[in-house]
């Protein structure tokens, strides 16, 4: 037997052949999938639109800053967000970047640098 | 199956079997339930067939294509950008069959690949099936992928993570081994 027989002899078996029920099955689980795929796409866009409305609302409460050295708008921020002036103990507990010496600090722009 | 064209071999049609893998590819880019039962259609007779002769029994078959085909749509991306279609899903297949069974695996032994084959079909088996059985399991492998999945030698080194030559050679032992067994029972 050459190569050529033993090749169609191979190719002439009996071909095992997926039944109905397994596409059934797969088209099933694939369909569930791109639902939960979607579900999850939902959640997400969900999530992003709560951060920007939450972030909108917080930023509306703190408002503008204007040129303020770092160390006078941490307390200009803490004490928008408190709606009252914070307290020693309460700037103590809040980390902040360490202030550039004779730096100020300006959301529009680096003032002084 | 006929090699797909080379940008330089100087033909502006793509061969049918280029058409049908880029078919394939905008299938696989797509989350349409009707593009997924299409590709469904073109893949799983070869998945399913090559499942079917590496496994065991027929459920743990139909078990590895369901989960290659949920893993290829979780990854259709990529799956869309596979240069050969057909070769990535017998890949994905090949993995699956390997977590699912640690036993047909790459490692198996000669005998452990003789205890893979599906015993009920060893017992009325022809001549065929049993000197099949009797084969190593990557030279099996590599002959059932070929045949089954009708795939070139650099898709079946693809499917292998091996080189084209490699998988060749894989295969033509086998049939060497086949004709030597036949040949002697004969």
């Amino acid at each position: 037997m050459n190569f050529d027989e033993l090749e169609r002899a191979l190719a002439s078996r009996a071909k095992p052949r997926p039944g109905a029920a397994l596409e059934r099955r797969v088209l099933t689980a694939l369909s569930r999938e791109a639902a939960r795929e979607r579900r999850n796409t939902l959640f997400a866009l969900a999530a992003c639109l709560c951060a920007f409305v939450g972030l909108g609302a917080w930023s509306a409460r703190i408002g503008p800053l204007e040129a303020h050295t770092n160390e006078s708008a941490t307390v200009v921020v803490v004490s928008r967000f408190l709606g009252r002036d914070p307290s020693g103990a309460e700037l103590a507990r809040i980390p902040r970047i360490a202030p550039l010496r004779g730096a100020s600090f300006s959301l529009s722009g680096p003032e002084g640098l | 199956m006929t090699p797909a064209p080379g940008p330089f071999d100087g033909s502006t049609e793509p061969s049918p079997a280029a058409a049908d893998q880029a078919r394939l590819r905008r299938l696989a880019a797509s989350q349409d339930e009707q593009a997924w039962a299409e590709l469904y259609q073109r893949l799983a007779p070869a998945m399913f067939a090559v499942a079917r002769r590496l496994t065991r029994a027929a459920g743990d078959a139909e078990d590895a294509v369901q989960q290659t085909f949920l893993q290829l749509f979780r990854a259709r991306a990529a799956f869309a950008r596979a240069e050969a279609p057909r070769a990535y899903a017998l890949r994905a297949l090949r993995h699956t069959l390997a977590r699912q069974a640690p036993r047909v695996s790459a490692s198996l032994t000669e005998d452990d690949a003789v205890a893979a084959a599906p015993s009920d079909e060893l017992e009325r088996a022809p001549e065929l099936d049993r000197a099949l059985a009797a084969l190593p399991f990557e030279q099996r492998e590599a002959l059932e992928l070929k045949l089954e999945g009708e795939l070139t030698f650099a898709e079946l080194g693809e499917v292998l993570g091996v080189p084209a030559d490699t998988a060749a050679s894989r295969y033509r032992r086998a049939l060497e081994k086949l004709r030597e067994r036949l040949g002697g029972a004969r």
